[in-house]
């Protein structure tokens, strides 16, 4: 256990490095000069070359990419991302403040997707072929198709506009939160429906099903008891990697709502070529993404420890 | 081993079912609403630069009026006295007398010094030792005494008033740093400010003039068009900024809400690079130039694009900075078949599918475009153009960096800009972006030089305003109807919407210079 552990931790020093590559060139290839960019946010005027040449020293951007990508991973490794060069904050700092934001509307969101998802999932599978069925896929299609910032602006026109429970945009209370992490939310909470479902209608075609329903128990018992458990797996990696989605791609809805989080921070960071700031969140997001993913692959042990962890062996019921 | 794995699953779903209680409770939450003599104004992205010495919270690009310059600019773009009652200009030197008994929100008495820790600010900031728009380096402002302060430029800048009335000129308390809380003389102070999310004013209780009717004041920043729209038809606002002009025809349709428009304070015009290389010099034909605007049908770009929120316009800053001389730029009228005969005349000739070409070239143009401007815009233009045989290749700029980029690459044949207004010097646009001597990295593939070159020197070295009018006038029309180096297409109004309530507000061409003291909310 411990030395499985220790191969699926140390095997995402290699991701990370990818990530870092990707991350470094990706902004540095991008159109866009940040030099003139600084200029021309700093000046009242357009900028001379002097001006632009002057911050391209200052910035260190006048180094090979090779090297400044080197400097750079060299200060990751230590912690230090860098410092922004749109608000001349340490970065980490900057994703620190910005962060609490993001992660309060991916709770939310995952928390009403799951609310939704399961027991949505759950009937629809138990009641095949129903109008219930029928009518959990229709919706959960229409979920899963709807564009989020459509979502946004229909939820803000429903409870905001035409019910006046909760603010448009902006966040300020708790109930600020409720429309950006419901728009988040029902998306997920389709594509978790619709895997609970299927997922749950293959466990209940299993041997086992049809032993427990031989040995006389109820549904319901079969359904909550035994098939639930193992259908839930799948459905828990999925949630894993939709939380990830969640962390990092809230980016459209963060922008629709006002939403002060890493994505909004991202968005303002591309339009200014803010280097170290966008390098640093998509380090930031990998690290997490990848840890998020490693904490479901761990935990499938803890819900269920019969689970093997070497790939040649089977699962025994 | 089982048991333990049901343990388990259990405390797995009852933790479910304890975050939806949470969820219920977190939606039933009501929100605040606002009290009265309070306004919130939904604002576009905070683009507010906070950092040390170079800080603009507060000032720019939005102005909440905690600073006030030594003098305001009108709405027709004349000066008036503000924090200096008079001055005098003695050859390169202007003299000011401050207005006596104004203090600062912090309860400093504004004095001479404080004029000289804001320029020296300035400088200090700026990379080159010299705060380059004005000319002001670190010895030009010298203390006279406590309510009498001269300024002399490092150069001779005889256009200082005119522009020392932006609001980045805003007089500060000294020794305050605007980047953790700017302190000033205007009707409000800051109470708080988070970026990308709001900035919080309340009055100026010390405030030298007419107290402003607002207690409390709070810009929201709203990045998105429709949400902005959103919140101010919820209520969540009181007035919003920069409404989107598709959008304005459906809040005038609200009875609760109003829409007012602005004076034109801002123009867009297409810039043409006359000194592209190879395949960007097509532009350097003159022929080939004049052909662009006569294809152009204005009047039809702003009634149906644009959906009538344009004026049309022969100059390329509001119609306020010529006066009088403002007739001598005539432009072109829409006139197609002269565009096509031009086009002739210079042995383009109609191709297979109705593209001009000349020795097997096509006449094929590239237009790049400031992000602002939308694709229905560029793709009219392009229309417009193919009447006349003309292929126009967009080149969309998701931003404005990436934009920017292709215009200091030159890699362009037109430039689709807007240029604004924000200071009352009459010459300031066309020796920004045209004059040849000028900073700007863009201006080589502009600057027509010569005879414009010689109407600008003069009016830059004119110290009588009409003078610089004339010479800026003289600038315009060489820039667009001898060189076409630019074509205005339109001016631009900035359109504001409000709830009812709402009222005393007038709007100003430019928002560097919109007043807010003037508002007040009647319930």
């Amino acid at each position: 256990m411990k030395r499985y552990v220790l191969i699926r931790i140390l095997s995402l020093i290699p991701l990370w490095l990818g990530i870092s590559v990707l991350a470094f060139a990706l902004s540095n290839l991008a159109p866009g000069d940040p030099a003139t960019v600084i200029a021309h946010r700093l000046s009242d005027a357009p900028p001379s070359d002097e001006q632009i040449e002057a911050i391209r020293r200052e910035y260190h951007l006048d180094e090979p990419m090779p090297l400044r990508y080197a400097l750079w991973l060299a200060s990751a490794a230590r912690g230090d991302l860098g410092i922004s060069y749109r608000t001349k904050r340490p970065v980490f700092k900057e994703l620190a403040a910005h962060f609490p934001a993001t992660l309060q509307i991916a709770c939310a969101a995952l928390i009403i997707a799951l609310v939704i998802a399961l027991p949505l999932g759950v009937l629809a599978a138990v009641r095949r072929g129903s109008w219930f069925d029928h009518a959990a896929r229709a919706g959960t299609l229409l979920g899963a198709s709807l564009p989020s910032y459509w979502l946004g602006y229909l939820l803000i026109l429903i409870f905001s506009l035409a019910l006046g429970w909760l603010p448009v945009a902006g966040r300020e209370g708790m109930s600020s939160a409720a429309l950006p992490a419901l728009t988040l939310g029902l998306g997920t909470a389709a594509t978790l429906a619709r895997l609970t479902r299927s997922s749950l209608l293959e466990v209940l075609g299993e041997d086992f099903i049809r032993t427990a329903r031989a040995k006389g128990l109820g549904e319901w018992a079969i359904v909550w008891r035994h098939a639930l458990k193992s259908a839930l797996i799948p459905v828990l990696t999925a949630t894993g990697i939709a939380f990830g989605h969640l962390l990092g791609g809230a980016v459209i809805v963060e922008e629709i709502f006002a939403w002060p989080g890493v994505g909004h921070l991202l968005m303002n960071s591309i339009y200014d070529r803010d280097y170290p700031m966008i390098q640093g969140f998509v380090l930031f997001m990998g690290a997490v993404f990848t840890m998020l993913s490693l904490i479901t692959d761990l935990s499938y042990l803890w819900i269920d420890p019969r689970i093997p962890l070497a790939k040649n062996k089977r699962v025994g019921r | 081993m089982k048991d333990r794995a049901d343990h388990r699953y259990k405390l797995f779903a009852s933790s479910v079912g304890l975050t939806i209680c949470l969820v219920l409770f977190a939606c039933c939450t009501s929100r605040r609403s606002s009290t009265e003599h309070e306004l919130v104004i939904g604002a576009r992205a905070d683009d507010y630069v906070v950092e040390p010495l170079k800080s603009k919270l507060g000032m720019y690009p939005l102005n909440a009026q905690i600073c006030e310059p030594l003098v305001r600019i009108t709405a027709d773009y004349q000066i008036e006295p503000l924090l200096a009652v008079r001055w005098e200009h003695q050859g390169n030197t202007w003299r000011f007398f401050l207005r006596p008994g104004v203090v600062f929100s912090n309860g400093q008495p504004l004095t001479s010094e404080a004029v000289r820790y804001t320029f020296a600010r300035l400088v200090k900031g700026d990379r080159a030792g010299v705060y380059q728009h004005i000319y002001v380096d670190e010895n030009s402002v010298s203390v006279v005494d406590d309510l009498t302060v001269d300024i002399t430029p490092a150069r001779p800048n005889e256009r200082l008033l005119e522009q020392i009335g932006h609001a980045n000129y805003g007089i500060i308390a000294p020794s305050t740093e605007p980047a953790t809380e700017p302190v000033g003389t205007g009707p409000f102070r800051l109470v708080e400010y988070q970026r990308s999310q709001w900035l919080k004013l309340e009055r100026n209780v010390r405030y030298w003039g007419q107290p402003p009717p607002l207690s409390r004041l709070t810009f929201r920043f709203l990045p998105d068009d429709t949400t902005r729209v959103l919140a101010l038809q919820a209520g969540q606002v009181g007035m919003i900024l920069d409404v989107p002009r598709e959008q304005a025809a459906t809040l005038r349709g609200h009875a609760d809400t109003r829409v007012v428009e602005a004076p034109v304070g801002r123009v867009a015009s297409i810039f043409l690079n006359i000194h592209g290389q190879a395949p960007y010099e097509l532009l350097a034909n003159r022929n080939l130039r004049r052909a662009l605007p006569l294809a152009l049908d204005r009047r039809a770009l702003i009634e149906k694009v644009w959906e009538g929120n344009g004026e049309l316009v022969a100059t390329i800053g509001p119609r306020a900075m010529l006066g009088e001389y403002g007739s001598t730029v005539e432009g072109f009228p829409y006139q197609p078949q002269q565009a096509a005969q031009l086009l002739a005349r210079e042995g383009w000739a109609p191709g297979a599918d109705g593209v001009r070409v000349r020795d097997g070239r096509r006449l094929a143009l590239t237009i790049i475009a400031w992000p602002e401007f939308d694709t229905a815009t560029i793709e009219f233009l392009q229309g417009q153009l193919a009447t006349i045989g003309i292929e126009l290749r967009i080149m969309k700029s998701p931003d404005s960096a990436s934009y920017q980029a292709r215009v200091a690459s030159g890699e362009f044949d037109l430039d689709l800009e807007g240029t604004n207004q924000n200071d009352a010097n009459p010459i300031f646009l066309p020796a920004l972006r045209f004059y040849s001597k000028s900073t700007g990295k863009s201006v080589r593939y502009f600057a027509p030089g010569g005879r414009f070159d010689e109407a600008i020197e003069a009016g830059l070295g004119a110290n009588e305003r009409g003078q610089v009018m004339l010479r800026s006038a003289e600038a315009q029309r060489i820039l667009v109807d001898e060189e076409i180096v630019v074509i205005p297409l339109a001016g631009l109004k900035r359109i504001y919407a409000m709830r009812n309530e709402v009222r005393g507000f007038t709007p100003h061409p430019s928002l560097l210079h919109q007043r807010w003291d003037t508002i007040s909310v009647e319930r």
